[in-house]
């Protein structure tokens, strides 16, 4: 099969990118191995830890992903990711210039760029909201309803905590393991749940300004929240939880969804196992694990890091183990003991030149380009960039492809 | 608030435990002080082995014969503490078989069941064992779990009227004309203050007692001997597999639970790294390169973590060198060694001989108080084991499975059955890899003397699994912030340090999945929960 370009990943950098080429009219593919690691985020992406982002960028070493964009470029792409999110569906709320807070799962207040629209946020520290009420399913221990009052606390905002139970719940709840994020969303797609839900709500909510729910609002169905609220003639609003991640599962399928509808490819549950030059040691082709054979004008790797195992570490270093790409940041130890400290191993990744063209051996290739968490000289956790360094970089390698 | 005892017992390992619990059957008032929590040093890092004293056959017979008589008592009376796994003692082609036939000989002699089987046999009885083997012992080597041990000792204490302190420190001992007559303690997490006195003290402290002593101006040679083990992600054998060779580093497989432990190496370490063991990349490559001898698929098995324990050796007192170590038991009457009266130090020995260095300190103990009461715990089970063979039929936790139920069951043998698992809310999982449900939470707050995640992991397993907690540890922080009535800013801080504390372990063997791991681990907690930025706790 030929395409104008493989995408080899299947998380939110492959398929920002995958989408960005399909809509300006290029044949993509991408070859998903098996669940990204949306799968884990929260309900929120971030661009950089800094009240202003933007500014924060400008300041970036060299050798950082976002400053081979250019800052400027990186305030474009911010704009078209948001227009990107928008045609798969998924609104969302934030700016690049002034980042807002979101609620984590234990309750802190973190910074961030943009936000699945009805998820707890407050900007400078300020919840638009005096009282709530807190609905937990029974038995489902995935939302830390202490953190979240005392936090709700914090900020004012007074909080009462009623646990319901519904009858798909009860049978469900028999299997304490199937008390999980994902089960509670899916009995929420179905209209009869969804209605009892509502029914305790309007008897239990008082005169409490919003409702709060664990974030598992349909699992199938995209417009729960809104439904809910209609039922319920309240504001719903939802507490992010820690994996799997309904929204980030939601989000991956809906932007997976938008790529196939315009056109895209993709190859789910194949892993690239080994690629093809010509005489210049340009790349030809990638095969699969199904053996199918994959052949197009360009390549980009966006396998991730340790975790989506684009990059692979055993005793010896760090590997990237489909192309042998040149890595950086490999130092020894590649941990510090301390978990709260920079992981070194963080800033590993792939070695690129400024268009994001993988180096082998010091050369750069030209139609192979890297994308996303498989990149180095950052650290995501740290610098809360994760997320946006995996959609930027992303958005830059298809436009540098587009325009070549 | 009667601060009054008969024994003072400063140190909750296992040695400590037992002698408050010898204490307590005798009907002497025992106070156990723990400056941590229970099982915290040397005794919850080892191997976890129920030694059949087999390994010491050849070199130290005396241990050897205490081991086999220390393991048959204990698997009568810690029976849901032990698994009995049989061991194998293997000869690889570089070791010899002169040395098997010398072993064999030797664990007779000790009252040791060795019999020789032919390698075939061996390895349909663990097919994990490395397959070049030239010959083969069964020996009656089993597992043991010491967090579970040392929690039944310091339960069946308090039934019996001892009184635990955790969380405490002896920062000074009361010493009036050249007596040893009590403690200053504080509590490390309330900042109070304390006094409690006795006729007796007694220092069972490990490798820390020699600070203790010190306090009473006594002089304890001691000498740190690190030992670093690795736990791997799945349960590779099980069969507890041994080298039959002189005994040397890394050259015992254990099972047990969910895992497999190797160890140990051992090497000499200065005092002031006693408290902050870190397991080195050479230590690593030891471990593995001698475990893979016993086992070669461990070269492919995920290790999960690395820890490390120190172990309290006592040089002789006759030779003033300090080369001369002594590897049993070490009991000092401070009154006759050094004319420091009401003070007693129990040391050396092992975790398989915890019990009966216990009863020879409460020996001393009774000789000096005039008490006259014999020694019951060789015959006395644990609270867990008294019913065992009964639990599964009586045990009336309504458990959703039988996985929890077995689970549950084999932590805490019959005392599951003070476990409230009556509603769906007590009955949901915390963790579920090895299954630890609400109501066991709070009976281990309740019942266990548990204060923090830590602890909770050392009574039920929360987080000792494949994921390493990675999944149950803020759902474990969020329940206990409940069941202990602990803040929500309090909580937080706790599941941040244990997190903390998982990663200490995995740093040191971070590649492949346990790298993988880590960079969720860390993307998790440091960033999605954003737990790096808690605001400090005074």
């Amino acid at each position: 099969m030929r395409y104008d370009t493989v995408i080899i990943g299947g998380g939110l950098s492959a398929l920002m990118c995958g989408i960005e080429l399909a809509r300006n009219g290029k044949r993509a593919a991408l070859v998903a191995a098996g669940q990204s690691t949306m799968n884990f985020s929260s309900a929120s992406f971030g661009l950089y830890n800094a009240p202003e982002p933007l500014k924060a960028i400008a300041q970036l070493p060299q050798s950082h992903p976002y400053a081979k964009v250019g800052v400027e470029q990186v305030e474009a792409l911010a704009g078209v990711a948001t227009e990107i999110f928008n045609i798969a569906g998924i609104s969302t709320v934030g700016s690049a210039e002034r980042n807002h807070k979101v609620i984590t799962p234990v309750g802190q207040m973190r910074e961030c760029w943009l936000s699945i629209d009805g998820v707890v946020s407050a900007q400078d520290d300020k919840l638009d909201f005096n009282s709530a009420a807190l609905f937990v399913p029974e038995g489902f221990l995935d939302i830390y309803t202490s953190f979240i009052t005392s936090a709700l606390q914090q900020m004012g905002v007074m909080t009462s905590l009623c646990h319901f139970s519904l009858p798909e719940l009860v049978v469900r709840r028999n299997n304490p393991t199937e008390m999980r994020s994902v089960s509670v969303a899916r009995a929420l797609d179905k209209e009869e749940n969804l209605r009892a839900l509502a029914s305790i709500i309007v008897r239990e909510a008082g005169d409490a300004e919003v409702v709060l729910l664990p974030a598992t609002l349909g699992f199938a169905q995209n417009d729960v929240r809104e439904r809910l609220e209609r039922m319920t003639d309240r504001r719903v609003l939802m507490i992010p939880t820690l994996p799997p991640s309904v929204e980030g599962v939601k989000a991956e399928r809906a932007l997976r969804r938008a790529f196939e509808k315009m056109g895209g490819a993709i190859f789910a549950g194949h892993t690239a196992t080994s690629y093809q030059t010509d005489e210049n040691g340009e790349i030809v082709s990638v095969t699969t694990s199904k053996d199918v054979t994959l052949m197009a004008e360009n390549f980009v790797l966006a396998t991730g890091s340790f975790i989506g195992r684009g990059l692979e570490a055993d005793r010896q270093g760090v590997c990237e183990p489909l192309f042998g790409s040149d890595i950086i940041g490999a130092t020894s130890p590649l941990t510090d003991i301390d978990i709260y400290s920079p992981q070194p191993f963080m800033g590993c990744g792939v070695d690129v030149d400024e268009q994001f063209h993988i180096l082998k051996q010091g050369k750069s290739v030209d139609n192979l380009y890297a994308c996303g968490s498989i990149l180095g000289g950052y650290n995501p956790v740290k610098e809360g960039c994760g997320a946006g360094v995996a959609i930027i970089t992303a958005l830059s390698v298809a436009q540098t492809i587009i325009n070549r | 608030m009667n601060n009054q005892y008969d024994v003072i017992i400063v140190g909750g390992g296992a040695t400590g435990a037992g002698v408050a619990r010898d204490c307590a059957l005798r009907g002497i008032r025992a106070l156990l002080i723990e400056r941590a929590d229970i099982a915290t040093g040397a005794t919850g890092r080892n191997h976890g082995l129920l030694h059949s004293g087999a390994r010491y056959a050849v070199n130290d017979r005396e241990s050897a014969e205490e081991c086999i008589k220390e393991n048959m008592i204990l698997r009568r009376i810690a029976s849901h503490c032990v698994e009995d796994t049989g061991g194998l003692f293997i000869t690889l082609p570089e070791d010899s078989l002169e040395f098997q036939a010398k072993f064999i000989d030797a664990c007779r002699a000790a009252g040791i069941g060795a019999e020789a089987i032919d390698p075939k046999q061996a390895l349909a009885l663990e097919p994990s064992v490395n397959p070049t083997l030239i010959g083969a012992v069964k020996v009656p080597d089993g597992s043991i779990d010491p967090f579970r041990l040392t929690a039944a000792n310091v339960l069946d204490a308090q039934l019996h009227g001892a009184k635990v302190l955790t969380y405490t420190l002896v920062e000074q001992l009361i010493i009036e004309s050249g007596k040893v007559v009590g403690v200053k303690t504080l509590n490390t997490l309330t900042g109070e203050r304390g006094e409690y006195r006795a006729q007796i003290t007694v220092n069972a402290c490990g490798i820390w007692g020699r600070d203790l002593a010190a306090k009473a101006g006594v002089t304890i040679n001691m000498l740190p001997a690190k030992g670093a083990l690795l736990v791997f992600g799945h349960r590779v054998n099980n069969v507890v597999i041994n080298r039959c060779r002189k005994p040397a580093d890394a050259d015992i497989l254990v099972p047990g639970d969910s895992i497999t432990v190797i160890g140990t190496t051992s090497s000499k370490v200065p005092f002031d790294q006693c408290d902050n063991m870190v397991v080195t990349a050479d230590e690593v490559d030891l471990l593995l390169r001698e475990g893979c001898m016993l086992a070669p698929a461990l070269e492919h098995t995920r290790i999960l973590r690395a820890y490390a324990g120190v172990r309290p050796l006592v040089a002789s007192d006759d030779d003033p060198s300090g080369r001369s170590v002594s590897r049993g038991i070490v009991v000092l009457d401070h009154a006759t060694r050094d004319g420091v009266d009401g003070f007693i130090t129990i040391t050396g020995g092992k975790l398989m001989t915890y019990r009966l260095m216990a009863e020879w300190t409460v020996d001393l103990i009774c000789k000096k108080l005039g008490v006259a009461v014999g020694c019951t715990t060789a015959v006395a089970p644990l609270p867990g084991s008294a019913e065992a063979e009964k639990v599964s039929k009586s045990c009336k936790c309504s458990v959703h499975c039988v996985s929890a139920k077995a689970s549950v069951e084999n932590r805490h043998g019959e005392r599951a059955k003070d476990i409230d698992n009556s509603t769906a809310a007590k009955r949901a999982l915390v963790c579920e890899c090895e299954q630890v449900s609400v109501g066991e939470v709070e009976y281990a707050v309740n019942c266990l003397g548990v204060k923090n995640l830590i602890d909770l992991r050392r009574r039920t397993r929360v987080g000792m699994g494949t994921c390493q907690g990675e999944l149950c540890a803020a759902r474990a922080a969020s329940v206990m912030s409940e069941v202990a009535g602990k803040s929500a800013a309090e909580a937080k801080a706790d599941l941040k340090s244990f997190i903390g504390e998982r990663w200490k372990g995995m740093s040191a063997v971070a590649w492949g999945d346990t790298l993988r791991e880590g960079e969720l681990l860390s993307w998790l907690y440091d960033g999605v929960c954003d737990l790096s930025n808690l605001k400090e706790q005074k």
